[in-house]
Parts: structure tokens; sequence; C-alpha cells
């Protein structure tokens, strides 16, 4: 099965290589669909369909904190799963966003083998 | 510079880059710093919490940078690509290097809140606060990182 992921990062360079590491990791994607912020994910969100959303913390307009609060407030979109990916390395705040519900966490700079075995664990137990 | 900020970049610095974009480091030297003349491009990224409050700043040579950007997106160096995403580059490395070094520094217990990274206008180089800094040669390239913390 191919996944269709929502990557969500201010940066497009980091949206760039993080699209390299999927395809090094030879993840089976469908479509790799890109939002700069938490209110470009969430209209996103809102139209189509998405396996999974990997997001950065630090963010203009909405940041990652706060999209996934909006994500799980939300009936329709509580349910997708998603990760963060930051370079934030506060154990305070990873267990805070475990208990808001999200489904791993990676810190920058990650592997792809690493984005491999998150999707696959998160993708693999969900689907 | 708190020397608590400082030893963590001189641990973290060379490691993120080596990681992120397979760029190698070395010392540079005092002697061979470049001097007002120099057309490097900076960056600054503000940062507070547990108590602390302060900001990480970079200025690199642009074909230094220039390798980082085509190193992280997998392109020739010629690439026009690559120049297109020398600034947005430089603001994830030091993205990437300040949140690493606040763990480094003050352990994973605090929560810090980083700021958005900014590019820094040339006319802000300035030899004489940069001769404080953790000066690198990357790759043949100067950079110098410098924490005001």
């Amino acid at each position: 099965m191919a996944y269709t992921v929502l990557l969500v990062d201010d940066s497009e360079t980091i949206r760039m290589a993080m699209i390299r590491a999927f395809s090094m990791a030879k993840l089976p994607m469908d479509e790799i669909i890109q939002a700069s912020d938490g209110l470009k994910a969430l209209e996103i969100l809102r139209s189509r369909w998405v396996d999974m959303v990997l997001t950065d913390i630090n963010m203009p307009n909405m940041g990652g904190m706060e999209l996934v609060a909006a994500m799980k407030a939300d009936a329709e979109l509580s349910e997708i799963p998603v990760a963060v990916i930051s370079t934030e390395g506060s154990e305070t705040r990873i267990k805070e966003l475990m208990a808001k519900g999200i489904a791993g966490y990676l810190r920058k700079p990650c592997k792809p083998e690493d984005i491999r075995d998150l999707l696959h664990k998160t993708l693999g137990e969900w689907k | 510079m708190n020397p608590v900020f400082r030893d963590a970049l001189n641990h973290v610095t060379v490691r993120i880059m080596e990681e992120a974009a397979f760029l190698f480091s070395d010392d540079l030297p005092p002697a061979d710093r470049p001097d007002a003349d120099w057309q490097p491009i900076g960056a600054t990224l503000r940062f507070e919490g547990n108590d602390q409050s302060g900001s990480l700043l970079v200025w690199a040579d642009v074909d230094m940078v220039r390798s980082l950007a085509s190193n992280m997106l997998g392109l020739d160096e010629d690439d026009p690509a690559s120049g297109m995403h020398v600034a947005d580059a430089l603001k994830e490395l030091l993205n990437m290097i300040l949140g690493n070094v606040l763990t480094e520094a003050w352990g994973t217990a605090p929560v810090f809140h980083l700021g958005i990274p900014e590019l820094l206008d040339a006319s802000e180089w300035n030899p004489h606060t940069a001769a404080r800094g953790l000066w690198l040669s990357v790759e043949g390239h100067p950079v110098v990182f410098w924490g005001e913390a």
C-alpha cells in the first residue's frame, strides 16, 4: 500500500530534503503534499485525505503545537496520525506532545531510516 | 558568551554540519580569518526559556552555504536550485544547531522557545565582534558562530 503524507515545515529546503529522504528510504509513497505552516496544513486536511502528517514545531502563523491541538479538537481530523520532526529536544515538550496524542517524534537532523521506521511503525499500526 | 553555551556550541556545531549536510570542519586559526572586506551571508535566531534568553548568530562564506544547500538537497553545487536555497539552508542550519546546543548546554528538562531564523544584513558584519566567536573552516570556507547568551 502506498501512503499519502502531508509535510508541514516553513523551510522549503527542509521539505525538499525530507522528500529526498523518503526516496532514499524507498518508502511506498503515493503522494507527498507540502504546507508551510499549520494554517495551510489545516486547509489541506479539510479538503482531502492524507494518511499521516509530519510537522515542524516552530513556524509562523500557526506552529506544530497548535496544529496538533486543532487536529485533535476536530472530529474529522483527530484520528489522522501526526508526528513531529523538530530541532527541539526538550523531554518535557516531547511528553507534552505525546500527551496530546502524537504518533512519534524525530529530532532534526534525522536520517532516512529514522523516517522510514517512524512511518512503518505508525502506519503499520494504524492502517 | 555564556561559557556553558560556548562549550555546547563547540561540541554540537561540527557534528550537526556533518549529520545534516556531510560538511566537515576544522578550527580556523586567527591568521586565516577574513577581514572587514569579507562578503558573507549571515543569520540569527533568538531563544528564551529556563531563565535564559539570547540568540545564535552565524556568518558564512557564500560558497560554503551553497555547498550546504546542495548537500542537503542532493543537488550539484552548480544546479540553479542550490542557489535558490542558500538563505533558507543557512537559516535551517542555525535552527538545527541552536536546538541541539540548548539541550547540550542545559539538558532535556527545560523547555526553550525558539524564534524564526532571520537573515542578517551584510552591513552588520563586524570582524571585531566576531573575533569572540567559534571560527571554523568548512570544506575550506570560513564560517563563524557565536551566541549572545
